[in-house]
């Protein structure tokens, strides 16, 4: 057994290198080590190594969306076992505490995200090739035998956030959505709105590659280059606006649209990453217009069950937004892809295999 | 329902009732401190009108150097004589998609609240020129 391994980390703000790390062993009766064998990049990857959020250093390991196989186990853990195939929700949760039995899994106090610095726990990063998962009963789920590792790692992150989106807004069958923001989060909304017996979907983008992406999931598309959002959205709701919006970009911009295109009474699903962001309308504003605002962290540990099972019966193919797989040694040239939109979606294989 | 039938009606009385408004004594002041620049869309007959609370001016027709509105409210110019005559519930209006507002709710529904005062000059304009029948024969909404 070697005592390094390779790992996806920050070099300088906005830039990641693969290098050699020590490989993690376990620490607690509850940790599993997983042999990673599928990252995923996620926006809110970028966020931390841009530094939008605050306190990634030098070195830290990134990626939280990860499919691998359970190497060992602490004395503790009963529902995993070596050899098996598993998908890690982005961030571990007790199960058993206050906030865990009313699902409110973000304020369980073990909550710590994979790769999230050192403001959400310092918890190494899954952009590896093996990982310490705490609690890992709660954290590691096996995935079906048939499922590709492309599918499942979806189910970890933002699948579950893009579905709990809708589900926490609220959606009615027959109710207008609208996602500001058809990146690959954006996208697995608009994929799984039909779940929820929405009417019509709008996908409001700046980027002519992502607004056709939504397109071809079903979305009506809106160039906010072309003309103002909110009059393709009121133009084809009555009038009314949408009834629930799901900003999923992060951004003061993308708030503000989320307000103009909601309906009065409707709701603003949250499900971008917001750190320091101003609020797009005044209180008073809001509170005239009755708009829910629902701040979401996705939620896997909830969802990821029907998840899986939607797509095991072949109702979501979220691997179906992948663009690029590579691997893990080419991470720093993925990184670029993604943030300058040449890459939709990128998965890392790490060469291990079940 | 009666309504206003030609762009040029629109001018004349609705964009009156905004310069009216602009001349107030009272109610000038109270425009100008809003600090809104509001641009109203009409439908059916069409009509742009933007008004320049700050800068006391009223603007008629799409065409020229406009001012930058910060409100800019569409309707049919139905709903625009309705709510002029005062029987137009301005908030509702907006809730059941009669009007598309952008910009500040809350600036919105405060001009609507000081437009009040203006609604029995806005029916004796119309009088006072013979068209009693846009008054009598309006319902409300």
């Amino acid at each position: 057994m070697t005592a390094t391994m390779r790992a996806v980390v920050l070099d300088v703000p906005g830039r990641v290198r693969v290098q050699e790390v020590p490989r993690p062993t376990l620490e607690s009766a509850t940790d599993a080590i997983v042999r990673v064998t599928t990252a995923a990049i996620c926006g809110s990857d970028l966020h931390l190594v841009d530094r939008k959020i605050p306190g990634m250093e030098k070195g830290d390991v990134v990626g939280h969306e990860f499919v691998g196989i359970v190497e060992d186990i602490g004395d503790a853990v009963t529902t995993v076992r070596p050899g098996q195939r598993v998908v890690a929700s982005m961030f571990p949760a007790c199960g058993h505490c206050r906030s865990c039995m009313r699902h409110q899994y973000r304020t369980c106090p073990s909550f710590q995200i994979f790769g999230g610095g050192p403001g959400f726990g310092d918890l190494l990063g899954a952009q590896t090739d093996y990982v310490r998962v705490p609690l890992a009963d709660m954290t590691l789920v096996e995935i079906p035998e048939a499922m590709t590792d492309e599918d499942a790692v979806f189910t970890g992150d933002i699948l579950a956030t893009a579905y709990q989106g809708l589900a926490e807004g609220g959606v009615r069958r027959g109710d207008s959505v609208a996602v500001v923001g058809a990146g690959p989060v954006g996208q697995l909304a608009v994929m799984c709105a039909p779940l929820f017996g929405v009417d019509q979907v709008f996908a409001i983008d700046l980027v002519p590659e992502r607004l056709e992406a939504a397109k071809a999931l079903g979305a009506v598309p809106v160039d906010a280059r072309i003309g103002d959002p909110s009059d393709a959205v009121f133009d084809q709701t009555g009038n009314l606006g949408a009834d629930v919006v799901l900003e999923a970009v992060g951004n003061e911009a993308a708030l503000e649209t989320a307000w103009s295109v909601v309906r009065t009474g409707g709701t603003v699903a949250m499900i971008g990453v917001l750190y320091d962001e101003a609020w797009p309308v005044s209180a008073g504003d809001n509170w005239l217009r009755a708009v829910t605002v629902k701040p979401i962290v996705g939620d896997p540990l909830t969802h990821r069950h029907e998840l899986l099972r939607l797509i095991e019966t072949g109702k979501l193919d979220p691997a179906g937004i992948i663009s690029h797989t590579m691997d893990l040694d080419d991470a720093a040239e993925a990184y670029q892809l993604f943030k300058e939109h040449r890459a939709n979606k990128i998965v890392l294989k790490t060469g291990a295999t079940p | 329902m009666a309504t206003l039938t030609s762009t040029d009606d629109v001018y004349t009385y609705i964009g009156g009732i905004f310069r009216e408004a602009l001349a107030d004594p009272v109610l000038g002041p109270q425009l100008a401190a809003s600090g809104v620049v509001l641009r109203l869309d009409y439908r059916h007959p069409d009509a742009v009108l933007v008004v320049d609370f700050p800068g006391g001016t009223v603007h008629l027709g799409p065409d020229g150097e406009l001012p930058k509105a910060n409100i800019t409210l569409s309707m049919e110019t139905e709903l625009a004589h309705q709510y002029w005559l005062g029987r137009v519930n301005a908030a509702a209006a907006l809730a059941k998609g009669q009007a598309r507002a952008k910009g500040s709710i809350p600036k919105i529904l405060k001009l609507a609240a000081l437009a009040k005062p203006l609604f029995p000059r806005y029916e004796a304009s119309l009088r006072a020129a013979g068209l009693d029948r846009l008054v009598d024969e309006v319902g409300v909404r």
